[in-house]
């Protein structure tokens, strides 16, 4: 076996040098020496594209801001360019990703995708048509691919069901929202109310002992 | 027939494993590796059969993780999990997309087993566990002549692979509250290693040597090699750049033995062993001396208790509790930076693993591996196994400082150490 003389050790595994100190080691290496780890590869991961569409985001935002404040300083659109970018940047990865249950994906879309609206709404002086006609649209939507996702894979649907539950209670949210003033849309308030009320009903109806576990596990405390 | 899903079991995470899936990513996997050395190569395909037929006499591992609306929670996984041949660093994180959601990964090279945890599921004690349930089974399936045909038919290694209780919250008796605030530790520095990934030193070393020169101080294994690691920090670090910090070691301590618990679930707390040498002359003894004082001090159950009290009474708190899981993570993740300064490495001693008679002649030895974070980046484990102690160094930085003093230390003193190291690139392995 190999000795550091410096370090007074043995070295079992193949080596010229100490591990440890790097003084040249005397001795042979006994004919079974052979390594016990694999040797170290470069595992580096280093996304081109999506640096690129980074740096483009942040150039691109930069140059909206400077052309608005020149050419119309009277109207910041330059905010809604931003909004939307962050927008892009902190959802998009997250449908992307691999992985990861289809219904909170769609939960995490209908959620970003209604605060957007809402805030391109107040940044264009506040109308109200983000929280009366955008959110409830995208509650609709949501609820209704969800329904979707479950007819899909019958088999797990107990992995969907807190997902849909919470998008239901979005649902029916709506009309509260209607009543203390803050949508004006009846429309709005009664079409994902009425969605919301069918997919419990259903939920109640269809669930056996398998839904009413997942709900215990997922509501825990 | 109409199909159905499985039926599928659940248990909460237990009072320590709560914080896990909130910090680990890449950068802290919190993954550690223990490692059985057999005496032959091993068969990917026997391996492969024993993992899938031992598995589930584990619920602690035949899980996934999935998110309820205030806690995360550890479920049945109905997938069947891959054993793999090694080829990245020690303890990479362990992404659950890649190893069909389990939170282990069971990996060969040559003779060695691998079986890589995330600290989520259970802590060394019980993946040691599962580790040694595999190679039995193993074993058994590559050498079914030399086992009789009641051996051959027994699951041996698995007593008390069921036990999913949270040993936490069984021992909880609520005290009164002391908050567990370590001051600030000194921090080992060092440049990132140019191969990346993990660098592991191990020296083996015969037990009865190392006792004998234990016993010359009147100390345990575990506070010998407790106080050489500390004065290693000292003599390579903080002599030399006059850190004010003192040198913090943390030491994880199993609780089943202290509270007569048997559970497949994390239980186990630390102690801190707090030095403050910096910028002035220690002998070794004299570090020694405070290293024992301390065990002494701190690895009493009443200590523990109190620790057990703390964190186990902030989950039972009803605000903690009804606080939407995304909120409790953002929550968790400041906690967990604040408190993560109190230690300068990490000590863990898994202590003597103990093989089931009919299997001792097809294992060599256990090693073990703890992943580093940027605050801790050279970690030590020890596991003993006959007569071969393996003391362990994981570092993310260049150097092999720590190693070295603490190995110089042994061989001086007369334990002869063989060394085997790993996470080096052919070149360097070439000197070049």
């Amino acid at each position: 076996m190999k000795h550091c003389r410096a370090c007074d050790v043995d070295v079992a595994t193949p080596a010229v040098l100490c591990p440890l100190c790097g003084t040249p080691l005397a001795g042979l290496a006994d004919a079974d020496c052979a390594a016990v780890y694999p040797p170290a590869g470069s595992r580096k991961e280093y996304n081109f594209v999506k640096r690129l569409l980074l740096l483009l985001s942040v150039v691109g935002a930069a140059v909206c801001i400077v052309v608005n404040l020149l050419v119309m300083p009277s109207f910041w659109w330059w905010t809604i360019v931003v909004t939307a970018l962050v927008y892009a940047w902190a959802v998009v990865p997250h449908a992307m990703r691999r992985g990861g249950n289809a219904a909170g994906k769609v939960l995490m879309q209908v959620v970003a995708g209604s605060a957007l609206a809402v805030l391109v709404d107040f940044e264009t002086g506040y109308r109200g048509w983000g929280v009366s006609f955008v959110a409830p649209a995208f509650i609709c939507a949501g609820i209704v691919a969800v329904v979707v996702l479950v007819m899909c894979n019958r088999t797990n649907w107990a992995g969907y069901v807190l997902y849909q539950a919470v998008l239901a209670v979005f649902g029916l949210a709506m009309p509260v929202l209607y009543f203390t003033g803050l949508a004006h849309s009846l429309v709005g308030a009664v079409v994902p109310s009425i969605l919301a009320v069918a997919t419990l009903a259903g939920m109640a109806v269809f669930g056996d002992r398998t839904i009413k576990n997942e709900f215990r596990r997922r509501l825990h405390f | 027939m109409k199909k159905r899903a499985a039926p599928t079991r659940w248990h909460k995470l237990d009072n320590t494993a709560n914080i896990f899936p909130v910090v680990a990513s890449r950068r802290y996997s919190n993954v550690f590796r223990l490692t059985a050395v057999m005496r032959e190569a091993v068969d990917p395909a026997l391996l492969q059969q024993a993992l899938e037929q031992t598995l589930p006499y584990f619920a602690a591992f035949n899980v996934r993780l999935r998110h309820g609306l205030f806690w995360n929670y550890l479920e049945t996984n109905h997938a069947t999990p891959q054993v793999l041949p090694e080829q990245d660093a020690p303890c990479r994180y362990i992404d659950p997309v890649e190893t069909g959601r389990f939170l282990f990964r069971v990996l060969y090279y040559g003779s060695r087993v691998h079986l890589e945890t995330f600290h989520v599921l259970t802590d060394g004690t019980g993946a040691m566990q599962f580790l040694k349930a595999v190679c039995y089974r193993y074993c058994q399936l590559a050498h079914p002549d030399a086992f009789t045909p009641e051996q051959l038919a027994t699951p041996y290694g698995t007593e008390t692979a069921g036990e999913v209780q949270d040993g936490y919250l069984k021992h909880y008796v609520p005290a009164k509250r002391k908050t567990f605030r370590e001051p600030g530790a000194y921090h080992l520095r060092g440049e990132h290693r140019i191969a990346g990934g993990l660098g592991v030193a191990t020296a083996l070393m015969p037990v009865d040597a190392l006792k004998a020169e234990c016993r010359r101080f009147g100390a345990t294994v575990g506070e010998y090699l407790t106080a050489a690691i500390a004065y290693g920090v000292y003599e390579e670090y903080t002599a030399c750049n006059g850190a004010k910090r003192p040198v913090s070691i943390f030491v994880p301590v199993n609780l089943r033995p202290i509270f007569g618990t048997e559970t497949s679930l994390n239980f186990f707390s630390n102690l801190t062993i707090i030095l403050p040498l910096a910028r002035r002359a220690v002998p070794f003894e004299d570090v020694m001396e405070a290293v024992k004082r301390q065990f002494a001090e701190k690895l009493t159950r009443e200590e523990f208790e109190q620790k057990l009290a703390f964190t186990a009474g902030s989950e039972k708190n009803l605000i903690t509790r009804i606080i939407p899981l995304p909120l409790k993570n953002g929550i968790l993740r400041i906690v967990y930076e604040h408190s993560n300064n109190g230690s300068t490495l990490v000590f863990s001693n898994l202590g003597p693993v103990r093989v089931e008679e009919p299997f001792r002649r097809y294992f060599e030895g256990f090693r073990f591996l703890l992943s580093t974070t940027p605050r801790e980046p050279v970690k030590a484990t020890a596991c003993a196994c006959g007569n071969t102690l393996a003391l362990t160094f994981t570092t993310e930085v260049e150097d092999n400082r720590l190693a070295r003093s603490v190995v110089r230390r042994l061989a001086k003193a007369g334990v002869p150490v063989t060394l085997e190291t790993g996470g080096d690139t052919d070149e360097t392995l070439q000197g070049v």
